[in-house]
Parts: structure tokens; sequence; C-alpha cells
């Protein structure tokens, strides 16, 4: 992505954006709300047309490419999808396959294959028939999930596919795309408002406020104290997660701590 | 995970209604399949029994001379002057308003849409008023100037929402508005007109498929096919904007492109019944849902709506002739008579409507 700006009339919401996704990896996109995190996924999507700059999807630019060439690559979940009522589950992971057919080619063993897969991945096995309005908020998640990973893209983006989410339904969720990425090798941009999950899921974050991008890099180098400052406005405390050392954010309170700390956390506030 | 993994039965993952021919294979449900040519022998058979009734009921020896121009000159003139363009018209302006209104409700994402809701009706009404006031009331006139004024209070719908980027609901309220200007200018019109005029305008306006003649049926029913095609084409892409305008786009269909080539088809197929047929009300609001609800499949079957509003129309009009062979009914009633009974019956059996 080179220099990418987008803008609705002259209120430019993205400014001149550089970024690089590398195979295989999660990026994890954070900032306040409005920053222009959505914006800039759907700019990559190539729902938005950039002002300026381009989207080089593997070598290409997007704009070159026909829509069917960029649905067989790059997938998005928008973040408050909604579906006709009265569609099952497999009703919904089989409309994934919809850039792999044709107007008399409307199913084929890959598309079989395709939806088994996403539905094994994604744990739906035996509620295919299910309505998708039946389903639990969590299982309903993961049916758009499969419904876009049928799609089989290389290029997974995904607009806060965990917001809304119970706490294990959300690394139900995170875990899929975990297991995704190290099983297909699929490259994966999601926006994630929870920062403790970008720094245990991903391998790069990237840091937005009022629609630039503020900093970028590992999370350990991204999630620190100053960074969350600077793009928040909002003081933390960053200590490595217990469990598996990934950075942990916790938020000082406004009027400091309710019951009393030691004196050497205190120092460091 | 709630769920049992390893490989699953493929028949809980196919498409329902599998038909492979060689390379090519086509998903067709089998209860859209059925309920649709259910639907449309239902228009046949009710379309076919109208021939025989009405003023004059004959004998089907009768009708099958006449059709085939013998027997005495009235039946000849009756059959194939009036009963049978009335009856295809009964037909196609149902199956037309019926595809017209899927369409709008699809391309809105609104249970509420259709072609008369957005003023196209009323604006075939303010043009044949127009006209039928002026004196020179010949049929094909009537329906050419029917036909403009659709079209144009669709254009200046589609403008004024274009000129904001106002789309789907804002769309609609624009579309209420515009229609509310041509009633008013219709009513305006109606209070001036003397007695004479008057009274053909307001059979016009009623609908009645009375006004139907050889003609103009040929005219609207070569305009309707026309439209249609584009609609027909791209019916799967639109299909896919179903799950919303992003993931359709992500999912590889032209949104902006399939969008405006479909409504554009089903505002003409619109304005061209009622310029046959007169402002028909219910049938295209209806009848997508009766055939959502009939077909009981996920989304907008758009051959189910058209098929629905065929027979909805066509037994509508036979149940008039049936009743009232004398006096001139407006079909519009009974549509919205056994219409709207039925959609309350389907609504109130099935828990998960939308």
């Amino acid at each position: 992505m080179h220099g990418l700006r987008v803008a609705f009339g002259a209120r430019t919401v993205v400014h001149d954006v550089d970024l690089t996704f590398a195979a295989g990896t999660l990026t994890a996109i954070v900032g306040p709300n409005a920053c222009g995190k959505s914006t800039l996924l759907r700019a990559m999507a190539r729902i938005l047309r950039p002002t300026r700059g381009a989207v080089i999807l593997q070598g290409a630019d997007v704009a070159s490419l026909s829509t069917k060439e960029v649905a067989r690559r790059l997938g998005l979940l928008p973040q408050a999808p909604t579906a006709p009522g009265g569609v099952t589950v497999a009703d919904l992971v089989r409309r994934g396959r919809f850039p792999h057919q044709g107007r008399f080619r409307q199913w084929s063993e890959q598309d079989e294959h395709a939806v088994q897969t996403a539905l094994e991945h994604t744990g739906l096995g035996g509620l295919e028939r299910r309505l998708l309005d039946e389903l639990s908020g969590g299982q309903r998640q993961r049916a758009w999930l499969a419904m876009a990973l049928a799609q089989e893209a290389d290029i997974l983006l995904l607009d806060e596919p965990t917001t809304f989410l119970d706490l294990p339904h959300q690394h139900e969720v995170l875990d899929v795309l975990e297991d995704l990425r190290r099983a297909r090798g699929t490259t994966i941009v999601a926006v994630l408002h929870d920062l403790n999950q970008a720094g245990a899921y991903a391998q790069q974050v990237v840091a937005m406020r009022d629609g630039s991008v503020v900093a970028q890099g590992t999370p350990h180098e991204i999630l620190t104290e100053a960074v969350i400052a600077d793009v928040y406005g909002m003081a933390v405390r960053v200590v490595p997660n217990p469990v598996d050392g990934t950075p942990l954010i916790v938020p000082i309170r406004k009027g400091g701590p309710r019951w009393p700390v030691n004196k050497t956390s205190r120092q460091n506030l | 995970m709630t769920a049992s993994n390893g490989p699953r039965p493929v028949s809980a993952i196919r498409p329902r209604g599998l038909v492979r021919l060689g390379p090519l294979t086509v998903a067709i449900p089998p209860r859209v399949l059925l309920v649709a040519l259910a639907l449309g022998a239902a228009a046949l058979a009710s379309a076919v029994g109208s021939l025989f009734v009405g003023e004059v009921s004959l004998g089907p020896s009768e009708v099958l001379a006449a059709l085939s121009g013998e027997g005495p000159r009235q039946n000849v003139f009756l059959l194939q002057s009036v009963r049978l363009p009335r009856a295809l018209a009964g037909v196609v302006i149902g199956a037309t308003l019926g595809l017209s209104g899927a369409v709008f409700q699809v391309l809105a994402r609104n249970p509420l849409a259709s072609p008369d809701v957005v003023g196209v009706q009323s604006g075939a009404a303010a043009g044949a008023v127009l006209v039928i006031l002026s004196g020179t009331a010949a049929a094909g006139r009537v329906s050419t100037a029917a036909m403009t004024g659709g079209l144009i209070a669709a254009i200046i719908v589609g403008g004024v929402s274009r000129l904001r980027r106002a789309f789907g609901d804002q769309e609609l309220v624009v579309g209420i508005g515009v229609a509310a200007l041509f009633e008013a200018f219709v009513a305006y019109t109606l209070v001036r007109a003397d007695t004479a005029d008057l009274v053909r305008a307001t059979v016009w306006l009623s609908g009645s498929l009375v006004n139907v003649e050889p003609a103009t049926v040929r005219a609207g029913t070569v305009a309707i096919v026309l439209a249609a095609v584009p609609i027909v084409v791209l019916a799967r892409s639109l299909g896919a904007t179903a799950l919303g305008v992003d993931l359709a786009r992500v999912l590889g269909v032209r949104v902006g492109a399939v969008r405006a080539t479909v409504g554009v088809g089903a505002v003409v197929a619109a304005a061209a019944a009622t310029s046959v047929g007169g402002p028909i009300p219910f049938v295209a609001l209806a009848a997508p849902h009766l055939g959502r609800l009939l077909a009981r499949s996920p989304g907008t079957s758009l051959a189910v709506s058209a098929a629905t509003g065929a027979a909805l129309l066509a037994l509508a009009d036979l149940i008039v002739r049936l009743v009232a062979p004398t006096v001139a009914l407006p079909v519009g009633l009974l549509t919205a008579l056994t219409g709207a009974p039925l959609l309350f019956v389907l609504v109130l059996r099935r828990d998960t409507v939308r």
C-alpha cells in the first residue's frame, strides 16, 4: 500500500498511509473510534476508491484488477453484516463461493470442499441446517467467518471481528484466525479494539490516530506506554502477560488506584 | 466448540435441487421450482377461464371457434379484441408488477419498497389523465403518456436522491414525496375536468383492465420483455447484494452497475405495465411477500414473485368477471381483497418472517 489517501468530498479521512503486510502474518489495526480504521480497510478491499496512492495486491494495483479477480484473492468480514431472514448456516457459507461460480457453474467439487473445510475450521460441523438467527452470537460470528473462509482468499480483512462477543467467543474467533494463518498461510488484517488481543495474536500492530498511522511495528514495539498515551491520550501501564509474555495493557484509572499498591509500582506511574 | 468435528455428509452442504447437464450445473431449490410452476399454472388457468365468462357466457366450442376466427362476428370480436387481450394483459401485468416489486425490495433492502410507493404509478396516472383531459384520448396516446409520466417520476426520484447521494430508505422517502406531488396534480386536474372526461379518467385511474386494447398490450409486452432481460441476466448478482453492498463487492459483484441496470429495468417494466392496465395497487408490494412465504426460501426469488403477481392479478380479474360481469369493478379492489387476507394468514402461520 503506497501513499494511500481516502477522502469523502473535501474531508480527508485517511492521510498518506504506507503499509506493507507480509504474507502469512496477522496485522492488528488499533486506534480510537473514528480514526479511519474501517475506512482504511474498505479502501484496501477496493470498496472505496482512494483519492491518491494505490493498494498493491501481490504486485498488481487493485484498481487495475477486475472486481471478480480481487474477490478470489481478498475476503472481508464487515463490522455488522446482515443476512436475509431464513438463511441457514450452509446457505450463508455457500455464498462465500460466489466469486468462484458462474451462471451455469453454480456448484462444483471445489465448492463442496471449500465449504466443508470452512465449516470444520470454524467448528460449525453439525450446525449446517440451523438458521443463522437461531445461533448464539459467537456461533453466528463464526458462521460469517466461515463464509469469508469459503471464499478461499489469500488475504482476509476483518473489521472488529470480536466486538459484541463474550470473552470465550472472542478467543474462539481469534484462535480460528491463528489456525488459518498457520495452516494456510493466510494474510490477515484485523481492526481490533482490545489491545491485549492485538498483543497476543498479531505479528504486526498498526496504531492510527486522526486518519494517520502513528506507529507500526511488532507488538512489543508498538504496545508501549508512550505510544498508547500518544494514540489514545490515556495513561496505561504495560506489563508482560504472565501467561505468554506478550504486552499486557492495564489502564490507570483517573484519581489513582482504588486500593493501596506497593511503593515501587506507584513510583513507576 | 459446541459441534462435532470431522467430515460432514455432503447433503448438508450442497445446495438443494442441483441439476447437472454436461459441464453445466445449476441449483434450483425444489420448493421454489414447485411454487413457481404451480402459481404460473394457476395464472394461466385463470386467464383461460376468464375467456369463457363475462357479460355473455360462452361454451368451450364457441370460444375455440371464435379464437380461430369462425362463428358469429360479435363472438370473434369479443374474444380476439376484448377477452384475449385482457386475459393476456392480466398475466403479463401481474407478472411484471411481481417482478418489479421484488427487485425494488431487494434493491432498497426494505420490505415496503415497490414501484407504486416511489411514484411510478402516480407519475403514469398524471401522464394519462393529462392526455385524457386534453380530449384526444386514443388508447395508444394515453398509454404512451402514462409510460412517459411513470418514467419522469422515477427520473425525478433518482435525480433528487443522487444529488445528496441518498440510497435505500432515503430514496424511498424521496419517492413517497414525488408520488404525493403527482397525486396532488391528478386530484387538481380532475377537479377542473368536465364530466365526460372525468368519467374516462376515473375509469383509467381505477386500473380495471377494462381499458386494455390489443395494440397497447402488444407494445407494452415488448417494452416489458426488453426491460426484463437485464433483470434476468443479473439476477444472481442481485441476489448476492442481499448480504449488503460491501460484502457483495468483495464477493465480486460490480454493485453500482448491477443496481443501476436492474433498477432501470424494474422502473421501465412497472411503467410499461401501468401504461397498459392503469395503476393497479397492491400487487407489486404484496407479491414478493406472498412468494417468499410460499417458497420459504431465504431471500427473494424473482421467478416466484413474478408467478405470484401473475396468479394474483389473473385470479382477481376472473373473480371480478364472475361476480360482477356487468360492472367495471376495479381489479385492484379484488387483488387487495384476496391478497391481504392471504398475506395475514401466511404471516401468522410463520414465526420467522422478515
